[in-house]
Order: C-alpha cells, then structure tokens, then sequence
C-alpha cells in the first residue's frame, strides 16, 4: 500500500460546531469528526477515493478515519476536526504551557480498507483496553 | 374541525419573540438574536415552552437554541458504574451531590477543569468549590488562548473593544484562524462587512494569513499562506522590514519576500490596523513564543500607526473564567489551592499535564467535555479514575463519568443573574428565556450545593458572601 507523509493539523470546521452543540453523541459529530482532509492530488497518491478508509499516525499514536478531499488547495497538509479521534494522534507534552501541540504535527497516512472508523464506545473501550 | 376550531388556532399567537437575546455559543456573545417560544394552543405537537426559531443565529448558535431539548438533553442526575460506566442509577440531586462531594473530598490532588461555557457567577462558585476541596482549578483556555495569555503576562497587550475596531480599523488581519467556521458573525459584526462610524464597508482591506486556504481566504483583500509552524519567523521578517532592514533571501517561512514587502507597507501605511489571532498561533509550535512577537509586532506598528491585537476566543464565557479567576486569586487559569493559597505555574498546574503525569485522583468536568477535548494520553487516565460532569447534555464525558449532574443551560433556561465576558472583555448580562426542565437547577446553585455539602465533610465554616 502506498502511504504519504502530511504535516497534520486539527482545528474547528463549521460542520463540527454544530455537530457538538447538536450533541456529542449524535451521528453529525460523529461525521464531522471522523475524517481527515486531504489535498485531491495527495488522494490521487495513495490511490484512494473521497469516502476511502485510512490510518492516520503520527509519533503519539494512530487513529483509523475517513479520507475526504479538501475543498481548497493544500498538497501535503491533513486537516481534521477536533474531537475525540483527533485527539488519539495528540501527544500530551504541553512545553510547559498547559497547551498540548494540536497544530503541525508530521503523520503518515495509509489506506487500509480492511479497517473501520470506532465509535465513541469503541473508542474508549480501546482506550481501556490500552491502559495499564 | 369546524371553521370556529380554525378561525380560533389563527387568532391564537402561536408563538412569543424575545429580542436582543444574548447568543451563548462563541467569544462574539452576539446580542441581536430573536427567539421564538412556541405557546400553548394550535401545535399540537410542539409543546408549549419550545424554542422553534432563533433569527439572526449562526448556524452554531442555530443549532444550540433549538436543540436544548432533545435525545441527549439530561433530566435527572445520575450515578453509573461498572468497568465501562454503563450501569447507569438515577438517583436525586442531593444524592448526587453527596456522592460528588465525597469524591472531592477523599482525593488527594482533585482537578476542577472547564468552566468558559457557563456565566461568571458559576466561576464564582466554583473557584469557592476549589479553595474548600484543596483541588486544582483549571479552565479551557489552558487548551484554546493560554499561551496567548502567558504572553500578555510576559510583554503585555495593546488592545480596544470590538466597537472601536467596527468603527474606527480599516487594515485587519486574521492570523491562524478560520472566523468562517469559529465564529460566523464576527466579520459581519465587527470587522469585514460592518460599516462603523468612521469606516465603510469599502474602506477596508482584510488580510488573511493562515498555513491552508478556507473559504475565508476567498473573501479577503490578501491572503498569505504561510508554512505550517513558521507563523514565528513570518512575523519576525515583517518587523525587520517595519524596522527599516532589507533581507536577503527570496522567501521566508514559504511566503515570497515581494508579499512580505507588500503586506508590511500595509501595515505601516493604515490608520488604524487590528490583528486578530487564533488557535493556529497557540496550538502550533512556538506556543507562547507566537503570540509574544505577535504582540511585539502590534507595539512596533504603533511607532507607524494606531494597532491592536485581540484573541478570537472561542466558548462564549472563557474571557470571564480568566477575569473571575484572575480578579480572585490574581492568576488567569491554572490555578492549584492545595496549599491553601494560590500557586499558578502552567504546564505543572495545567489540566492537561496534571492528568499526563498520573498525578490527578478525582476529576470533575463544569461546562466542558475533556474527553473529547484533551489528548488521548490525559483521556486514558481519566478513565483510571473518578470523573464528575455537570452539563446540560449527554458528551463523551458522561459516557465515561462516575457522578453525572444536570444542569439547565445558562443564557437560555439558568435563573438569576447570569452574566458572561465578550471576547473583547466586556461583560454583558444574559438572558432567560425558557424554563428549565422540571427539577433541573443552573451550574451556580447546584456548585453551591456542592459547597455546602464539602465543608459540611471536612468541617469547614463556610466564608458569608
């Protein structure tokens, strides 16, 4: 499988501000939030199609998500929207700030169509599972 | 139906507008929203009380009043347990009280954390609930504009109102931020499409600089795209040409220097310039850093011109947990009160670094939904130990939460008085609109409870206020 290296950035869309005020738990955060932006070009690389299922991971860990395609030029920038699945790529190293890097992180992004985007429940579950 | 059945559902208003409501979403606390309450009569369906319409609403604020009672609405508060928290008991109040007290009062090192989406009198109780507890209090703006405020605290800020940029700024500059998808109004209200007393739509020249183009980038003046974590250097390079150097390279942080050139006579050569910033400075590396030459950029203009810097901030009352917190214990965010007296000293106090560590014992969410919110290494071990949530809605949170308390939502249902801090630190009185749900208190009192029932375990005489 081919795989590509994007600087990754998290950040707020429209869609997932109503999403969180519409419900956490709802299906339109879930949507919103389990999907990494990705240049047409960068897709056309790893040879994937908008709606495509990739593994996103960066030196803190990995998070399995959709693959959609950015409206806006951005070759070699991801872009997903803050929340839980977001937040398993962010390491906890604040730099003595309190602020976690949330921002240009390096990722690697792989198609692995075998594998399917968690829910909430699965998400913490695994969680549980990983805690030592 | 008869036709007296008909005639008497169209003489019967169907609904009651409130005007000038406050919008409890985002930093820009918009005071122009019409609500509409359904009344009792002709819908059937609709029962009476429910908010059906919200004019002039973003679609997030949209969203927030008319969705305030649907499937993941909380009525009654609740305990839940089992290795996945799914055993759920519904219990009262004051046993839900009881049980979140213990928990504050058996840990060792409690962290109180969020707080930027209820009003100030809240904040109020909750730093109160904090100083009895001997916990940690922290708000959001540890994960949002902390840096940003860090940065005010080591070269300080030039700032106005919102108003002042509406009627007098005719250069502003979005920097790191998207306001389209953040804050939906705040260039219809304040900055791009406002004509203020001194300027007309026209008259103005927005830049937007950011590390991607949005649909925000299209409807500027000019757009600098930047590399991802070179904000820093883009913004040194500008000073150096504000200061009268000439640098001999092509390009800095990916922006040709013939862009820099232009961008900086603008700079220079406006009235009245305003820099507005957002989360791409403070979450991207650099931090603090970012916004410290961010504002030494905004000093070095006023050698030119007239300048101001503001954070768009983002929860509608995070100014406010900064300005009560600051106002009572002289420290903005961060604070620990395990020794008795106030000790701030971010990335050690922080929420965040406090959970990494493994140091945190009891945890408990105001307004605020960690779970979603913070990395995943803070998350997993927040499920290693006792969470409490007090929220209007179910989140990720509750999902992994100990002691769930509801709460009504505050600008829309909360008793009281209610009030809250614009993003440009004006503080304005919000509004009530609906009743809350039957039994559901607001964060204020239901903290008070709290209070009360903390000095109750250990002992304490509770300060008169």
């Amino acid at each position: 499988m081919p795989s590509l290296e994007v600087v990754l950035l998290t950040g707020r869309t429209r869609r997932q501000g109503v999403g969180l005020e519409a419900g956490k738990l709802s299906d339109i955060y879930h949507e919103a939030t389990t999907q990494i932006r990705l240049d047409s070009k960068d897709l056309e690389k790893l040879k994937i199609e908008p709606g495509d299922i990739v593994e996103v991971t960066t030196e803190h860990g990995s998070v399995v998500l959709r693959a959609e395609a950015a409206p806006r030029a951005s070759e070699g920038i991801g872009f997903i929207p803050y929340g839980p699945w977001a937040n398993l790529v962010i390491g906890g190293d604040t730099d003595s700030t309190g602020m976690p890097t949330m921002k240009g992180l390096n990722a690697t992004v792989t198609p692995t169509p075998d594998k399917q985007v968690l829910s909430l429940k699965e998400l913490f579950a695994e969680m549980r599972g990983s805690v030592k | 139906m008869t036709t007296k059945d008909t005639d008497a559902i169209l003489a019967t208003p169907r609904s009651r507008v409130t005007k000038h409501v406050i919008c409890p979403f985002c930093g820009c606390l918009c005071d122009d929203i019409e609500v509409a309450v359904t009344l009792t009569g002709p819908l059937p369906r609709v029962p009476e009380g429910t908010i059906v319409e919200a004019l002039n609403a973003c679609r997030i604020g949209h969203t927030k009043f008319l969705k305030v009672r649907d499937e993941y609405r909380i009525y009654k508060p609740e305990l839940r347990s089992g290795p996945d928290k799914s055993e759920v008991k519904q219990v009262s109040l004051e046993e839900a009280v009881k049980a979140a007290a213990k928990i504050l009062v058996e840990a060792k090192r409690p962290v109180i954390y969020g707080l930027a989406s209820t009003s100030n009198e809240a904040n109020v109780k909750a730093l109160e609930l904090a100083e009895v507890s001997g916990a940690i209090v922290d708000n959001t703006s540890s994960v949002c504009h902390g840096p940003g405020i860090e940065a005010v605290q080591r070269v300080g800020i030039g700032t106005c109102t919102l108003g002042k940029i509406k009627n007098y700024s005719d250069l502003i500059i979005y920097w790191g931020c998207n306001p389209i998808a953040a804050h939906p109004r705040h260039t219809r209200r304040y900055s791009q499409f406002i004509e203020g007393l001194f300027r007309q739509v026209e008259d103005r020249k927005i830049y937007h600089v950011d590390v991607r183009p949005t649909r925000f980038s299209d409807q500027v003046t000019n757009f600098i795209q930047v590399e991802p974590n070179k904000d820093y250097e883009l913004m040194q390079a500008v000073r150096a040409l504000l200061r009268g150097h000439e640098l001999q390279v092509s390009e800095v942080a990916g922006v040709p220097m013939r862009q820099i050139r232009e961008f900086a006579s603008d700079l220079k050569n406006a009235q009245f310039t305003t820099i507005f910033f957002g989360l791409g400075l403070t979450q991207s590396h650099g931090k603090d850093h970012n916004i410290t030459v961010a504002i030494d950029l905004t000093a070095d203009l006023n050698h030119h011109t007239k300048a101001v810097i503001m954070p768009l901030r983002g929860h509608f009352n995070v100014t406010g947990s900064n300005h009560v917190s600051t106002w009572t214990y002289g420290y903005p965010f961060s604070v620990s009160l395990e020794q008795g007296s106030p000790y701030y000293m971010p990335g050690e106090t922080s929420a965040v670094d406090v959970l990494v560590r493994g140091e945190a014992d009891a945890f408990f969410a105001i307004a605020a939904d960690p779970a979603a919110s913070f990395p995943a290494p803070a998350v997993k071990n927040m499920l290693n130990i006792p969470v409490i949530i007090l929220d209007p809605k179910r989140c990720a949170t509750t999902e992994i939460a100990d002691v769930v308390l509801p709460s009504s939502y505050v600008g829309i249902e909360a008793d009281g008085v209610q009030t809250a801090y614009r993003m440009d630190g004006i503080p304005l009185q919000l509004s009530k609109i609906v009743d809350a749900p039957a039994g559901v208190k607001s964060d204020d009192q239901i903290l008070d409870m709290l209070v009360r029932e903390v000095c109750r375990l250990k002992g304490i005489k509770r300060y008169p206020h």
